[in-house]
């Protein structure tokens, strides 16, 4: 497997502080990789690592097989980012703030009209950036990072600012980017729905440490549904299914449910409920979800996950 | 690379005060010696000819208002990174911190370059508007004192390393200005002192100083000497440094 990014044993302190513990994460090329965490488990420290912004204190990074290292900047070139908050100078225009990077990179100035265009602000070329809202400013730092196609872009929670419609632009935009380009698409977020819609391959980072680091249909593939059965007689229910040998665990009086189903099996089970005399007043499936996932696995410390 | 990020420093500082500053600094000299020529009714120019106002402007210039400049371009040069996270956007592109450390550092040069010249242009063109108006002189053209500027452009590289320094490390402008306005007035104190060659900030006037050949020698060798010790240290220091943003 070819990896855009692969990073051995990284950590780094501030002072006594370990912000990042033993840090391993491999990225295949070509994937939309979610960076989760919650706030301050190390997501925007490591992205500073990862762009020899900050120098770690062990172990080292490879971008495209490339070991990085800040006195030979070329790897640069190939990597598009957007770090944090946007870092714009606002007053300037987005032609002229674009026109710093496609100069450093020697890129045509075409591209910034291009790029303007996927991020749907060509019509502010020439208005300086301090008129813009922080949805606008998003929109540009990310056309920054976009500039130039670059094989790797790595985001620190780029939909940060956007409104509802912004945010599916974005998404699909990064979706896409991959089948388009080539490109590999890093995305650091707390927001684990749109990771879910996003990502192909999901890493979850946790004071510091690794906690998982999978392909998100492997990792979804593992989590158990449920199907949650709302009625009068739900304990003579759970004996119901007990003689046919369905194991059910009662949550109330009222409300049953029944583990590790599958969607399909759904209807069968409601029919089952049915056809055996018990008023059924609600059948709620619940669907794995990587925000399950992921509180099971910062909720609890004693949880053991390999990492890869 | 170094005189592509010398042209994008150029670029942002577009509608920054940057370039108003580069023709305010200087008119203000023009304007505080023109008022005291027209308070004494043109009687110096009479007596001693247009070299007292040329030697006064200059003087000026030097002694006060070139320190000050020097303190508020480089402070308005990285105060623009300051401001914009835009230390972590500049080194998240292919360049390196020495590079963008000496850009900044010869664009100040440049702009302090153009603050000089503006002040030897618009003291001529108010010397031939005067002489319109019927206050004459000899010396309508001073070389001498053109010559002293370019001296003191080299006199002042120490400081502008200095201060350049100084606002590239600290984020708050008041340090760099603060640092401008008191070392300023130890130019005053220490500049006819056997003690001058310890304050850098003397070797701007002393440097343009022709009535001691020695000394301007010495200021201008020191000023040399000592800035390019100092980026020395200062591409040394940024080698080590990350990006604290």
């Amino acid at each position: 497997m070819n990896l855009a990014i692969e990073v051995s044993n990284i950590s780094k302190k501030f002072g006594q502080k370990t912000v990042l513990d033993s840090v391993n994460i491999n990225v295949p090329q070509g994937s939309v990789y979610g960076f989760l965490g919650n706030n301050g488990a190390g997501k925007s420290t490591f992205i500073r690592v990862l762009l020899g912004l900050l120098n770690a204190n062990s172990g080292n990074v490879k971008i495209h097989s490339q070991l990085i290292n800040r006195r030979d900047v070329s790897y640069i070139n190939s990597i598009g980012c957007l770090v944090d908050s946007p870092c714009l100078y606002f007053h300037l225009t987005p032609k002229e703030f674009l026109g710093i990077t496609c100069k450093i990179k020697g890129l045509a100035k075409s591209a910034i009209g291009e790029t303007l265009d996927i991020v749907n602000m060509s019509a502010h070329l020439n208005v300086p950036m301090e008129r813009f809202s922080l949805g606008m400013k998003q929109r540009i730092a990310l056309a920054n990072a976009l500039l130039g196609k670059p094989k790797l872009l790595i985001l620190d929670e780029p939909t940060n600012g956007l409104d509802p419609e912004g945010m599916k632009e974005i998404r699909l935009l990064l979706k896409s980017l991959p089948e388009q380009t080539g490109a590999t698409v890093f995305l650091s977020s707390h927001l684990l729905d749109e990771i879910q819609k996003t990502a192909s391959h999901v890493g979850i980072l946790h004071q510091g440490k690794m906690k998982i680091e999978s392909s998100l249909s492997e990792l979804m593939g593992q989590q158990a549904s449920s199907l949650d059965l709302i009625t009068p007689s739900a304990e003579k229910l759970k004996q119901h299914f007990l003689q046919k040998n369905i194991s059910s665990e009662l949550i109330s009086s009222q409300h049953l449910r029944i583990n590790e189903v599958k969607k399909d099996q759904c209807g069968d089970l409601n029919r089952q409920v049915i056809h055996a005399g018990f008023d059924l007043m609600e059948s709620r499936f619940n669907q794995a979800t990587l925000e399950n996932l992921f509180l099971q696995l910062v909720g609890s410390q004693t949880l053991e996950v390999p990492t890869c | 690379m170094l005189v592509k990020l010398i042209h994008i420093e150029l670029i942002k500082t577009k509608r920054s005060l940057a370039l108003l500053m580069m023709f305010l600094s200087p008119l203000m000299v023009l304007l505080i010696n023109l008022l005291q020529l027209l308070h004494n009714e043109g009687k110096l120019v009479s007596e001693h000819g247009w070299s007292i106002f040329w030697l006064s402007n200059s003087a000026l210039w030097g002694y006060f208002m070139m320190p000050l400049y020097i303190a508020l371009i480089t402070a308005l040069l990285n105060g623009n990174e300051h401001r914009s996270n835009g230390w972590r956007f500049m080194m998240t592109l292919p360049i390196k911190q020495k590079d963008l450390f000496l850009a900044k550092l010869i664009l100040a040069w440049i702009y302090l370059i153009g603050a000089s010249l503006v002040l030897f242009v618009s003291t001529f063109i108010s010397i031939i508007c005067l002489e319109a108006f019927g206050v004459s002189g000899s010396n309508i053209l001073s070389f001498d004192v053109l010559e002293s500027l370019m001296y003191s452009i080299v006199g002042c590289l120490t400081i502008l390393t200095i201060h350049h320094i100084v606002s590239w490390r600290w984020k708050n402008i008041v340090v760099s200005l603060g640092l401008g306005v008191v070392a300023t007035m130890s130019i005053t104190q220490l500049s006819h002192t056997k003690y001058w060659h310890l304050d850098p900030w003397t070797y701007i006037l002393l440097s343009t100083n022709g009535s001691d050949p020695k000394v301007q020698v010495l200021a201008i060798s020191y000023s040399l000497a000592i800035t390019v010790i100092l980026i020395v240290i200062a591409l040394f220091w940024l080698g080590r440094r990350e990006v604290s943003c």
